[in-house]
């Protein structure tokens, strides 16, 4: 995984200003390329076509041509993402999570954890938490860990 | 707003704009093409010309519009990275580092950036 290397990451992010390498670029600009040359030639042969069968056949080219430009558009779009995040996450990798509870009470099995928009209780080591921030509850009557916890 | 620099320094939204403007106009030719005809054989050229040409502007224009927000990202990220650098060199060379080498606040671009 070249491309995940930070160093390498530091000089492409020295020497680009988009987010998409050569490769999609070209990509891309091909895909457009051919879904409009598919629609040009749909919108040109149309025109001479007398019947209403011949013109829904070059139709069809056409909307085959737009559907060339979407995906083409969609992969573009997910390539970006895709590369602004991994750049993001070597850049600014995830802090350590705070996990209060094994401050309290190491990898204590009788203590559970609440994490914020999580509704269960769970263990300080239970991977459901894994990376989210937690506050340490004791472990009082009534709460009761995750199933993953209780396994 | 200085609508020259504005156009400079987002020339991919004022693509965008442009291109979802044309997109928009494309689709209303096309719709009044169509209901102005009375044979298919004459509406399907206006489907062909007006809908395909304004759904393509318009996706067009949706993915100049997107690519910019993740550019700016990009840059930003950039922005981000340099700095961390920087205060690494300076961290491993010394303190005074900073102000002395410190480099040229350039300004990410926004959505609303002047």
């Amino acid at each position: 995984m070249d491309e995940l290397d930070p160093e390498v990451l530091s000089r492409r992010q020295q020497a680009m200003w988009h987010p998409w390498k050569a490769d999609d670029m070209t990509r891309g600009l091909l895909g457009q390329l051919v879904g409009l040359a598919m629609m040009a030639a749909s919108w040109s042969e149309m025109s001479s076509q007398v019947t209403v069968r011949g013109e829904l056949t070059w139709l069809n080219l056409g909307v085959v041509g737009l559907l060339v430009c979407g995906v083409s558009n969609t992969i573009w779009l997910l390539q970006g993402r895709r590369n602004v995040g991994t750049a993001r996450v070597l850049v600014l990798p995830d802090p350590q999570p705070r996990n209060d509870a094994a401050a309290v009470a190491g990898p204590d099995a009788r203590v559970v954890v609440k994490a914020p928009g999580v509704t269960m209780y769970h263990r300080p080591g239970c991977p459901l938490i894994a990376g989210k921030p937690t506050v340490a509850r004791g472990a009082r009557h009534g709460r009761v860990p995750c199933q993953v916890c209780q396994a | 707003m200085d609508i020259v620099k504005w156009l400079r320094n987002q020339w991919d939204r004022a693509a965008a704009i442009a291109a979802v403007g044309f997109g928009v106009v494309a689709l209303i030719l096309g719709y009044l093409g169509v209901s102005r005809s009375t044979l298919a054989t004459q509406q399907i050229p206006y489907l062909a010309s007006g809908g395909l040409a304004g759904l393509f502007a318009l996706g067009l224009g949706a993915t100049l519009w997107l690519s910019a927000d993740l550019r700016d990202e990009w840059r930003k990220l950039d922005l981000i990275h340099k700095d961390i650098r920087l205060r690494q060199v300076s961290a491993t060379n010394g303190s005074g580092l900073i102000a002395a080498s410190k480099p040229r606040a350039h300004r990410t671009r926004t959505a609303v950036d002047g």
